[in-house]
């Protein structure tokens, strides 16, 4: 007997273009419409001054939608056939093993994917020269953005079919591959913020420095617009594809072929899947009570209904029904497990929160109020290259975390409120690292070991970036305040420049503890270019008196600085009686109904040396919140006083009434 | 020949089949009787290499089904709810079958077009639910299978289809030695066209018989005597039903005809007939108990 052994079946490929073709052309209208036609609107549009950085830009949203949606879409119809009775007996009893039934169909999916960006992509580059559009983009831009899109889609097309193999529902399918994909971003976020609250000193903010984004391409990819698409990041997704689509050819070896209408196929996964769910709205239930209502309570009430419905939902898929209340075994055991973890967890059997490495062990150390304080540090690289390599001070941030450790001032969040966020990221000498992140109040306790810290040369260079530059780097300066946007000074002279700057940087290494956790601003800063487009603003503090000397000299103080003269009068409001957002009340109603009006100038003067700076945390300023109302200006400067030097006849009045 | 060896599988908690073994010999029509969630579907789509046995085996000319092309190429799976591409006109679907399948013979497929008189060039989906059957039919004949594995397969046809059919398939089993193993709820549907019967209750295989043996293996007697006959006249027969009737006596018993009847006639009856038995009624007396569990698969 002759067989026909073939690589492929004709019949079985075309019948799958017959059945999912249209997917492909839907995605290759879109597709056209948002990119040559697009780009043919745009410039027929003579008027319009355009260019791209990545071709993801010309009507992005429709490309994200349709590279979120088709690869999904053609992973569940191509595979559709598993996921109905008769079909997927009719193709199993067929003459073809199952490897090439699942390679015919993969090998479409991938062609039903490719063509209409290839199409795409092959107009974009004849669109290039024929209506010379070099100015937009490039040949290079073109295969960039192919190149992406593939590696994007195949990602998603490979995942959808390997969530394929697990279900025998093809809805079940589709929700699956989107939170199969989100997973890894997800539990990461999830657990992070259940162990910020549950473990005294998890720093939960450096976490967040390694970009979380990337472990899912669903999140990775959203902001695409700005964004190259790296050689690596494409070998992983294409890595993964391969990944994927070898473990789904293998399990698709292993499903059994009456699992179709079943919504998990194999029933060893079952548990998985349901204590997986479980695990996860129990930890969604804590993350979501954590940052509404940060008390404990609630959040051991969320632990308990956010596993309770991830519970019953997993039931429910799994038995297809919702009337799933009488089985209580398995919950009241996942609850004992649960509770078990919580308390290693919470009595911190491991000894995490004590955990605090030798003093010789440390190499540096980078130590900040806020590792997100600054842009530029949104990189666990470069807080590398801003820690603190001088051991002596390493050696008092050491006793300073030692003390906090000892004094165990609890991480609750509850007892967050009105903290400052204090954060140690030592590099042991054995080549390991540990992060740790406390809430402490700077007043207090620990303002003995911070004040040499904090009035250290060392720190003074990781908290204010200027101190860093040099001086001769800067051809100009602008000098400018926030009550008047032409009160700006523009400082073009290199000299004068270097010698603002020299004075700024002696006045900040000059400054005291007491300074620099309770500054007092003046409402005006300066302004440095930076880079391209980029400037970089500093608030000018009342105790930078050299810098304050050199507006002086320069004949500029009085325009810079806010004065009692510049202010016809000024509100002072109290924030635990007012109802809603002080700044609401001073742009709305003025003064409220309980602010105090000030006009005279002397008290005026002694409000205008107590107002804390603006973007400082809420641990340095007090209740009061001050508006000052400018000569011809409706609109006030508000500050917050501070939290040390609330003025005399402000507590006197708010006391009295 | 299809041999089955203590074949066992579980969908979840429950127990589908259990160590059921059955052959199927060459050329012959296997019917496989039981009701409604007996497990014949789930034995026939083994059988077809669509599912896997949790244990025990199936081979067809001594080689495994599952993933077997060779061997899958050979056999046909008919199953009781029918399934063609979505869109796809007898042609197409044709077509289709021609690449699978390596026997695939064209000849008899314009052949058959002459019996069923159904437009090629018609969607599928268009013919009515009898219609549909027979180009299932049509087009599982012209791959000409060996082994052709049909699951309910005349619900939803009108007599005289049903017999076209039947003689179809019996004149494929006489010419090219095909084997067919054909399931049912009801034995009066297959009982003209099987020589085997196999009745699967429960999982299990309750009995697997020659239909020629048994027929000729159990008879109905009406016997009728001058005077009272001594009792002795049954000693020796292996009756499985007696009842009187008037000066008839009734009898269903076991055992050769020429040896009955000699043994019978020593009493010297006035009457002595031997009748056939339906087969229907054959399986209620053979199985005594266990019959009326299965009672609904005989009517």
């Amino acid at each position: 007997m002759q067989l026909k052994t073939s690589l492929f079946n004709k019949q079985l490929l075309k019948q799958d273009l017959l059945s999912t073709g249209w997917i492909a052309i839907v995605y290759f209208v879109g597709l056209a419409f948002s990119l040559p036609l697009n780009l043919l609107m745009l410039e027929t549009n003579e008027r319009m001054e355009y260019s791209f950085n990545s071709l993801f830009e010309s009507n992005g949203e429709i490309q994200l939608f349709l590279l979120y949606i088709i690869p999904v879409l053609v992973a569940v119809f191509l595979y559709r056939y598993m996921h109905v009775k008769n079909a997927s007996d009719f193709i199993h009893s067929l003459p073809i093993t199952r490897r090439k039934i699942f390679n015919h169909h993969f090998l479409i999916g991938i062609a039903l994917i490719v063509m209409p960006l290839l199409l795409t992509a092959v107009i974009l580059s004849l669109m290039l020269p024929a209506l010379d559009l070099y100015m937009v983009y490039t040949q290079a831009d073109i295969w960039e953005w192919f190149g992406a899109s593939v590696a994007f889609s195949l990602l998603l097309f490979s995942a959808g079919v390997l969530v394929g193999m697990f279900t025998g529902i093809s809805a079940v399918q589709g929700v699956l591959t989107y939170i199969f994909l989100l997973f890894p971003a997800g539990i990461l976020v999830l657990i992070y913020s259940n162990l910020n609250v549950l473990l005294d000193g998890f720093p939960t903010s450096y976490y967040h420095l390694t970009n979380l984004n990337l472990y899912s391409p669903l999140t990775d990819f959203v902001d695409m617009y700005d964004w190259k698409f790296h050689g690596w990041k494409f070998s992983i997704y294409l890595l993964l594809s391969a990944v994927f689509y070898a473990l789904a050819w293998f399990i698709y070896h292993k499903r059994p072929a009456e699992a179709s209408g079943q919504p998990l196929a194999f029933h060893q996964v079952r548990p998985i899947f349901k204590y997986g769910v479980t695990t996860c709205m129990l930890l969604f239930g804590g993350f979501y009570f954590d940052e509404t209502d940060n008390h404990f309570a609630w959040i051991v009430f969320g632990y308990i209904l956010g596993s309770l419905i991830g519970y019953l939902v997993a039931e429910m898929v799994l038995q297809k029904t919702w009337r799933v209340f009488g089985k209580w075994k398995g919950y009241v055991l996942f609850l004992a497990a649960a509770g078990a973890v919580l308390l290693v967890v919470v009595f911190d059997i491991t000894g995490y929160e004590k955990r605090i490495p030798e003093a010789e062990q440390i190499e540096s150390v980078y130590f900040n109020e806020n590792p997100l304080y600054y842009n530029d540090e949104r990189s666990t690289k470069n807080i590398r290259e801003l820690a603190i390599q001088d051991p002596a001070i390493i050696r008092k941030i050491h006793k300073l975390h030692q003390q906090i450790v000892e004094q165990s001032i609890g991480g609750l969040p509850e007892n967050r409120v009105n903290k400052e966020k204090l954060f140690f990221s030592y590099q042991l000498k054995n080549g390991s690292r540990i992060n740790r992140e406390y809430y402490i109040d700077l007043d207090e306790t620990f303002a003995a070991y911070l004040k040499p810290i904090y009035e250290s040369r060392e720190y003074k260079e990781i908290k204010n970036r200027i101190l860093t530059v040099d001086e001769n780097d800067f051809g100009s300066l602008v000098i400018s305040n926030e009550f008047d946007r032409s009160g700006s000074t523009s400082i073009v002279e290199k000299e004068k420049v270097k010698e603002a700057l020299q004075r700024l940087k002696q006045d900040i290494y000059d400054q005291t503890y007491e300074e620099i956790v309770h500054p007092i601003d003046t409402m005006a800063y300066i302004e440095f270019p930076e880079g391209e487009n980029m400037i970089y603003q500093l608030p000018i503090l009342r105790s930078y008196e050299r810098f304050g000397d050199w507006l002086k000299k320069q004949g500029i103080y009085d325009q810079t600085i806010l004065q009692a003269k510049d202010i016809s009068y000024a509100v002072i409001l109290d924030d635990r009686e007012e109802s809603e957002d002080v700044y609401q009340t001073f742009y709305e109603s003025k003064n409220g109904d309980n602010g105090l009006v000030v006009e005279d100038k002397q008290k005026i003067k002694k409000t205008l040396e107590t107002t804390a700076s603006d973007n400082r945390g809420t641990n340095v300023s007090s209740h009061y919140y001050v508006g000052f109302f400018l000569k011809g200006n409706e609109q006030p400067v508000i500050r917050p006083i501070s939290k040390n030097k609330v003025p005399a006849f402000v507590t006197d009045y708010f006391g009295n009434k | 020949m299809i041999v089955s060896n203590s074949i066992s599988k579980k969908y979840e908690k429950s127990h589908v089949l259990q160590h059921v073994g059955l052959q199927v010999r060459k050329g012959s029509i296997y019917g496989l009787l039981g009701s409604n969630g007996a497990g014949k579907t789930t034995l026939m789509k083994i059988i077809a290499g669509i599912a896997r046995p949790d244990d025990g085996e199936i081979t067809i000319d001594g080689k495994g089904v599952f993933e077997d092309t060779e061997v899958k190429a050979k056999m046909f799976f008919l199953s009781d709810s029918l399934y063609f591409f979505s869109q796809y006109t007898i042609k197409q679907m044709a077509d289709f079958f021609r690449d699978t399948y390596p026997n695939w013979n064209q000849e008899r497929f314009f052949k058959l077009q002459q019996l069923f008189q159904l437009d090629m060039k018609k969607k599928i989906s268009q013919f009515s639910k009898g219609m549909q059957r027979q180009v299932a039919f049509w087009l599982a004949l012209s791959t000409m299978p060996e082994y052709l594995i049909l699951d309910e397969p005349f619900d939803g046809l009108d007599a005289v289809i049903r017999k076209k059919i039947k003689n179809l398939l019996v004149q494929d089993v006489a010419e090219r030695e095909m084997t067919i193993i054909i399931s049912s709820h009801n034995l009066r549907e297959i009982e003209d066209i099987c020589d085997y019967i196999g009745i699967l209750h429960q999982g299990k295989l309750l009995l697997e018989k020659d239909i020629d043996d048994l027929k000729s293996d159990i008879h109905k007697v009406q016997v009728a005597f001058r005077e009272k006959p001594d009792t002795e006249v049954w000693d020796g027969l292996d009756i499985l039903y007696k009842e009187k009737r008037g000066s008839v006596i009734l009898a269903i018993v076991r055992g050769k005809e020429e040896r009955i009847v000699s043994h019978l006639e020593q009493f010297h009856p006035v009457i002595l007939d031997l009748l056939p038995l339906t087969l229907e009624e054959i399986f209620v007396y053979e199985m005594g108990d266990a019959g009326y569990a299965i009672e609904n698969i005989l009517v």
